[in-house]
């Protein structure tokens, strides 16, 4: 008997005659089909990575659409390995000055065109941190820098440095497991959107899967994004059958936890901190900053204000980034906070004339963070004005710097979009118009936390929350297994379609067209 | 040096030091690693710590917040201290002398060492790190089940279907790996699995995302395997030069294997899984052949990650397990085995 003949025996013949090897039902599998209903808050988004600002909060939105359609050098998994994306293999000098990445041959770009390591220098020479040079080599690419970049893999599996191509009209292209769907009702905000022009808000994009994807075709036949759905309406979204995942506020996803959805939190990825409008002046300027901080109960504001749905941030980088935010006193000393407040002069700021505090009046966290600062300085007899005004969402840079309002300080949420923390530090620091030393922010842990403590005593920002990413899910979204850094990883998701999917009359009405599979 | 090939082949010589964990009924053992790279981290932090102005008497405080065993961290603290030990640091019970405390913390990409070094009623900080991808992950402990596991292969790389062929008495054991473009043979020596060879599986390359395998071994003939591709079908020799050869056609998959262990009876049971998602901890049971889909497993074993496939074992007690770990994320190759429980 032919080995074939044997091998179809095997598969085919009774159980006895199998010699222990079984044929039965399949196992439960990966489905594919489907479309994804994602609900998101932001207005509108820009694939174009060069267009993201640093610490923004369309950051995520931007950063989360993008990964669809794009992909990176690396990705770094939740085992904490780096795993090959675009570059299946790299090496660095002993010095960690010259990187090398060799480029993964075979992958296409959705409209066909090969994937080269000039697509490579182009999509990431604009964007890498200063001081780093990029260049094509045979086999990839190479990354150098006067200074040792230990961090580089961390850098390049976060944040913006996604691998593109424009195909000329601007419209960028990539090699991910989606690709941006212009449908006829929406095709020109699409197009504007993921384009540079980044211009009139779309409320309802698509992107359907690349069967060129060298990763395999995604599950998913499709993601349906609709864009500026408040957190609450997602909420009921995702009960009545609506959406498949809804980015949630803290306060909504309190809420979601009562019902039958999964709820996924991130590790705290947005600071909340009090920046200050100007460098410390005078010993009474110090000593007011000084009050102010020893009068904060960041403790107090993380669980009993937010709930326990924030982390209280004693520094700048948060611990599951830095690991070593814990060194940071964040205790609050009102008696002491107070004895200081004794030492101000009468005509001194806060005391005199409050303190006037500016606020995104479109932020409620922010408004709600700000009423707290205030009432915990008023406790150690400063007072503080809260300003608020309107700022377009995206108009910032995270750092307060393009809300021209007219206060003494800041009330800012800076969004942490990289792995290194090094880089974050950086960004922050350059965000707030800090001296940042020649060599950039120091590489080595002592002297990075040195100096991250050291511009903590500067106390030209009063870190005081962090707060995580919240989403929902229905319970048919599988295969879900987000990082902890907020990356949704959609392309590996499916939907179980083995129970019926009952929607709501007015549902099927109103969703979009083929959302459902 | 190549990153990524000497990461592997760290796990590769770790994996291969460190097999034979016998898991039987509850017992619970942990896969212990040895990377320098966690030692050297603690040597460099003990060597700046004591670089630093210090009391000569502390106490020390030593505390971990990583996914690392409460065992490896034991090691760990016992190597800190006898380093600052042989630097003249005597450490005291209790709390009279100052603390010297040292905490290892996690991020995405790194383990942290902060040693935070009393000195005068001051305090000092120093930080070590090391990228936690040069460090083997820990283990969990597995549940209480009823049938023998034994840990026979864990890697960073996808394992879509393992087998263990029969061998005559005294013979050199065999492990067949399924990967996404190879099979790859592996004979045991000395109680470490060596690589024999690795034949490149023709044609296209399946796609990393949806890449599926199946290996089978026909009781007729075991130096040969049949392979189950989506849409073909091949064969290999395993031993000699020559291809695999594929064939189109469709592919049935084995969702389960039939074991049978006489010495408890002649009965016959279903080794099945209960087939999550990847992001899931999967079961695997068995079942009595005749029994209904319904009724209840004879024995379980809640795998600590998703069950990837289950081929054939040495013989008609055993099975191959493929495992993704959803702790460390590597793909594991258990041997499953029958155990008489009278």
């Amino acid at each position: 008997m032919s080995w074939r003949a044997q091998i179809k025996r095997v598969l085919c013949s009774s159980v006895a005659a199998l010699s222990f090897v079984a044929v039965a039902e399949p196992a439960a599998r990966p489905q594919y089909g489907g479309v994804l209903r994602v609900e998101l808050r932001a207005a509108s988004f820009t694939l174009n990575p060069r267009r993201w600002k640093a610490g923004s909060a369309d950051y995520a939105t931007n950063e989360r659409l993008a990964a669809l359609v794009f992909d990176r050098l690396v990705s770094l998994d939740n085992y904490g390995r780096f795993q090959p994306q675009l570059s299946t293999e790299w090496s660095h000098n002993s010095a960690a000055k010259r990187w090398q990445f060799t480029v993964r041959t075979g992958v296409k770009f959705s409209d066909g065109t090969p994937l080269t390591p000039a697509d490579v220098v182009a999509a990431l020479q604009p964007i890498l941190p200063r001081g780093l040079q990029i260049l094509a080599t045979s086999s990839g690419v190479a990354i150098q820098s006067a200074s040792p970049v230990n961090d580089l893999l961390e850098i390049l599996a976060s944040g913006p440095y996604f691998i593109y191509r424009s195909n000329g009209k601007g419209v960028l292209l990539g090699t991910g497991p989606f690709v941006l769907e212009n449908t006829p009702a929406s095709s020109q905000q699409a197009e504007k959107t993921s384009s540079d022009a980044g211009g009139a808000p779309a409320q309802h994009v698509r992107f359907r899967f690349n069967e060129l994807c060298w990763s395999g075709r995604p599950y998913l036949d499709a993601v349906d994004v609709m864009l500026a759905v408040p957190p609450l309406r997602a909420l009921l979204d995702l009960q009545l059958g609506k959406a498949d995942v809804g980015e949630l506020s803290e306060d909504t996803a309190r809420r979601a936890q009562q019902s039958n959805l999964r709820i996924w939190a991130s590790s705290p990825l947005t600071l909340y901190a009090l920046k200050f409008a100007a460098p410390i002046k005078s010993q009474n300027d110090r000593t007011l900053r000084e009050v102010l901080s020893l009068s904060i109960d960041r403790n107090a504001m993380a669980r009993v204000l937010l709930q326990k749905q924030a982390d209280p941030a004693p520094s700048f980088l948060p611990q599951w980034l830095s690991g070593y935010a814990f060194l940071f006193d964040m205790e609050s000393n009102l008696e002491r906070a107070k004895e200081l407040r004794a030492n101000l002069p009468a005509t001194a700021l806060g005391t005199a004339q409050p303190l006037r505090v500016g606020l995104d009046a479109g932020n409620d966290l922010s408004k709600l963070i700000a009423e707290r600062v205030a009432v915990n300085a008023r406790g150690a007899g400063i007072m503080l004005q809260i300003v608020s005004r309107t700022t377009p969402r995206g108009a910032g840079d995270g750092a307060g710097n393009a809300a021209k309002l007219e206060s003494d300080a800041q009330l800012i949420s800076w969004r942490y979009t990289t792995l290194s923390s090094r880089d974050a530090l950086e960004s922050l620091a350059a965000a707030s118009r800090w001296e940042i030393p020649e060599d950039g922010v120091p590489t080595d842990a002592d002297a990075r936390y040195a100096w991250e403590k050291r511009m903590i005593n500067e106390k030209t920002i009063l870190p005081l929350v962090a707060v995580p990413d919240f989403a929902a899910l229905d319970l048919r979204v599988r295969n879900w297994s987000p990082s902890a850094w907020g990356e949704w990883r959609l392309g590996d998701v499916w939907l179980d379609q083995s129970e019926p999917f009952v929607a709501p009359r007015d549902a099927r009405a109103k969703s979009p067209a083929g959302a459902r599979p | 040096m190549n990153n990524q090939l000497a990461r592997r082949f760290t796990l590769l010589a770790f994996t291969s030091t460190s097999l034979f964990f016998i898991f039987l009924f509850g017992a619970a053992n942990s896969i212990v690693a040895q990377p320098q790279a966690l030692e050297e981290c603690v040597e460099r932090l003990a060597r700046k710590a004591i670089a630093l102005p210090h009391e000569s008497r502390m106490s020390l405080l030593w505390t971990n917040h990583t996914t690392l065993s409460e065992q490896r961290a034991e090691h760990l603290r016992a190597l800190f201290e006898q380093r600052l030990e042989a630097a003249g640091v005597r450490f005291l019970q209790g709390e009279a002398a100052p603390a010297l405390r040292v905490s290892i913390e996690q991020t995405p990409s790194q383990f942290v060492f902060t040693a935070s070094v009393p000195s005068e009623g001051s305090t000092n900080v120093v930080i070590e790190d090391v990228a936690r991808s040069l460090v083997g992950s820990d283990e969990r402990p597995s549940n209480a089940i009823r049938i023998e596991k034994e840990l026979l292969w864990q890697q960073e790389a996808t394992i879509l279907s393992a087998v263990l062929p029969a061998v005559s008495t005294g013979a050199e054991k065999k492990m067949v790996l399924l990967t996404e473009d190879a099979l790859v043979i592996y004979g045991e020596e000395q109680g470490n699995w060596k690589l024999q060879a690795t034949k490149t599986l023709p044609g296209p390359k399946q796609p990393p995302r949806s890449a599926r395998g199946q290996l089978l071994v026909a009781e007729e003939n075991m130096g040969r395997v049949g392979i189950l591709l989506p849409g073909r079908r091949c064969e290999a020799n395993l031993a000699g030069d020559s291809p695999i050869v594929c064939s189109g056609g469709g592919s049935d998959w084995p969702a389960g294997r039939l074991l049978s262990l006489p010495a408890c009876g002649a009965q016959t049971w279903w080794l099945k899984s209960d087939g999550t998602d990847w992001t899931a901890e999967d079961r695997l049971f068995l079942r009595s052949s005749g029994a209904a889909k319904e009724s209840a497993p004879v024995a379980e074993w809640n795998v600590p990650g998703a069950v990837f496939s289950i081929g054939a074992g040495s013989t008609a007690a055993s099975a191959a397990v493929v495992v993704r770990s959803l702790l460390t994320g590597n793909y594991e190759v258990y041997r499953i085995e029958l155990a008489c429980t009278n």
